[in-house]
């Protein structure tokens, strides 16, 4: 009970829509459509997550379906995820499946703070990277 | 509690939860439609919007509409809405401003 009173839950079972913030870590082990800022993110087993999420670290063992900003991305064994996910680190464990957009960013630093939004400089140095996708 | 849902202590929560069948649990804010089996809407968390619950504990701010079967409201709690309850208990020093009734 200590323990559950510090961690933020989305609990199995449970259906939210809307938005949600000032979250130092959050797990989601229910069904979740929301725009989501966190330091860190987990996505349990059973959990299913739709819309953006903006973290340091998101762990996934659920599905996941938006567009993603992340330091560290790691998707476990029973990881779905389609969408785009942007990172800087990035673990995939065996059988994990990823069906989207991953774009690297070694110039976006999305630290503690919040990115800003890419400068020109910044821009410039993607132009190698958004080719693919453009 | 295993499988609850947690909106903790400076989370701020916006939009339509269905917590399903575990309780729901609120140290944070809520804001807008919460469907549960069971809610403690805890000392430092504040709700506002519509409510509807088998089992409902307040010792935090509430402020809307409320529907359940079993309601009990604590002596730090402070409610101002519409409270619509078949059981009902409210704690001496509990703050209650608005209507109380039974659910229909």
């Amino acid at each position: 009970m200590d323990i559950s009173k510090t961690k933020a839950v989305i609990g199995e079972g449970a259906h939210f829509s809307g938005t949600i913030s000032n979250a130092k870590s959050i797990e989601i082990n229910g069904t979740v459509e929301a725009d989501l800022e966190a330091e860190k993110v987990s996505i349990g087993p059973e959990g299913e997550f739709r819309g953006a999420i903006k973290s340091d670290l998101v762990v996934i063992s659920g599905h996941y379906h938006g567009e993603m900003h992340a330091h560290s991305v790691w998707a476990t064994e029973t990881a779905q995820i389609a969408g785009e996910v942007h990172y800087q680190s990035l673990q995939m464990d065996r059988g994990a499946a990823l069906n989207c957009r991953v774009v690297h960013n070694w110039t976006e630093d999305t630290g503690n703070s919040v990115a800003e939004p890419e400068d020109e400089d910044a821009a410039s140095d993607d132009a190698e990277t958004g080719d693919e996708a453009s | 509690m295993d499988g609850s849902t947690n909106i903790i202590q400076g989370m701020v929560v916006e939009g339509k939860l269905d917590g399903g069948e575990s309780p729901v649990v609120i140290s944070g804010n809520f804001s807008g439609e919460l469907i549960a089996v069971e809610v403690f809407l805890e000392e430092m968390g504040v709700f506002k919007g519509t409510m509807n619950a088998d089992r409902v504990e307040i010792a935090g701010d509430f402020n809307g509409t409320l529907t359940t079967e079993e309601l009990s409201v604590g002596s730090t709690a402070k409610v101002d809405g519409e409270l619509r309850a078949n059981s009902l208990a409210i704690e001496l020093g509990a703050e209650v401003i608005g209507s109380v009734g039974r659910k229909s």
